[in-house]
């Protein structure tokens, strides 16, 4: 189970930002698999989401680590999935464990990447 | 099917739901706006076609229909027919939002004198060894570099994705 620290980025958590995110741990995680939280589709594939249908996101660092998660395994390693939650106001990834090399990076690039949402200066599209 | 035809209205919606109302009101004369929009869809589909040997639709039909599923992609698509006349950085455009890594980015500008910018894409990770370079000389063309996904990965530049701006 998912520890859970949420990492919140004060940015509209709309597609765009929802798949910035994305792209970048899929970066990270070359074989990285996709579910919809809500209901539970899988995507093998970054290109195969509808991101203007998804709200809340997990990604595993790749197919064994869906597997585990999947079967309620104790033996989940620690971050081997993320849980990207997009709503209005904010952004926020939840992860096991914020404090390794792999999630500073992680985190450090999508906030930056969020940067541009986050000091937004004028109002957003829908 | 690449070949635009009837579909007006469907590119004016899409535009105006996606607050680029102005391309079509500012135009001169406004009533040639969306034909316009059309030919260079059209002219994208022609440079896919020339690039890849196979059909991809840009026809507003399946622009609305990837919009339902991807509007971010499509408003970052729309935003770019505003800014550039050129269907190969048009193309670059539509490469990387479906997922191609920008693996290097080339820009020389002399004043009064001279502009190129070559975008290279690739397919992402390590085994994206085929890659793509797109090619402009218009300095018009430096705006889309505006909707390019800046950040960095351990203290590493990275350009990553085409986002859509946040205009009103």
């Amino acid at each position: 189970m998912i520890a859970g620290h949420d990492i919140v980025f004060p940015a509209a958590g709309d597609a765009a930002g929802l798949e910035a995110c994305a792209r970048i741990v899929a970066r990270k995680w070359r074989h990285a698999r996709f579910e919809d939280a809500e209901t539970g589709e899988k995507y093998f594939r970054l290109e195969d989401i509808p991101f203007g249908n998804v709200r809340d996101l997990l990604v595993y660092a790749n197919p064994e680590a869906e597997a585990a998660w999947d079967a309620d395994s104790p033996d989940s390693a620690e971050n081997s999935m993320l849980y990207l939650i997009a709503r209005p106001e904010d952004l926020t990834v939840v992860v096991d464990n914020p404090n390794t090399t792999e999630m500073h990076s992680i985190l450090g690039a999508i906030r930056g990447l969020l940067r541009p949402y986050i000091l937004r200066t004028c109002e957003s599209v829908a | 099917m690449s070949t635009i035809t009837e579909s007006p209205a469907i590119l004016e919606q899409l535009l105006r739901e996606n607050n680029l109302g102005w391309m079509i009101d500012m135009y001169a004369p406004s009533e040639r706006a969306v034909p316009f929009l059309l030919a260079q869809l059209d002219r994208l589909a022609t440079e896919f076609r020339r690039r890849f040997g196979r059909d991809e639709s840009f026809a507003p039909e399946d622009l609305r229909t990837e919009a339902d599923r991807n509007p971010h992609k499509i408003r970052a698509l729309l935003q770019a027919l505003g800014v550039s006349g050129s269907p190969e950085m048009l193309l670059m455009v539509w490469r990387i939002l479906h997922g191609l890594s920008i693996r290097e980015v080339k820009m020389n500008y002399q004043e009064l004198e001279a502009f190129t910018l070559t975008v290279t894409l690739a397919q992402p990770g390590d085994e994206g060894d085929e890659l793509e370079a797109y090619t402009t000389s218009d300095i018009n063309d430096a705006a889309l570099l505006r909707n390019f996904g800046i950040t960095t990965v351990d203290g590493h530049p990275l350009f990553d994705g085409f986002l859509p701006q946040r205009i009103k």
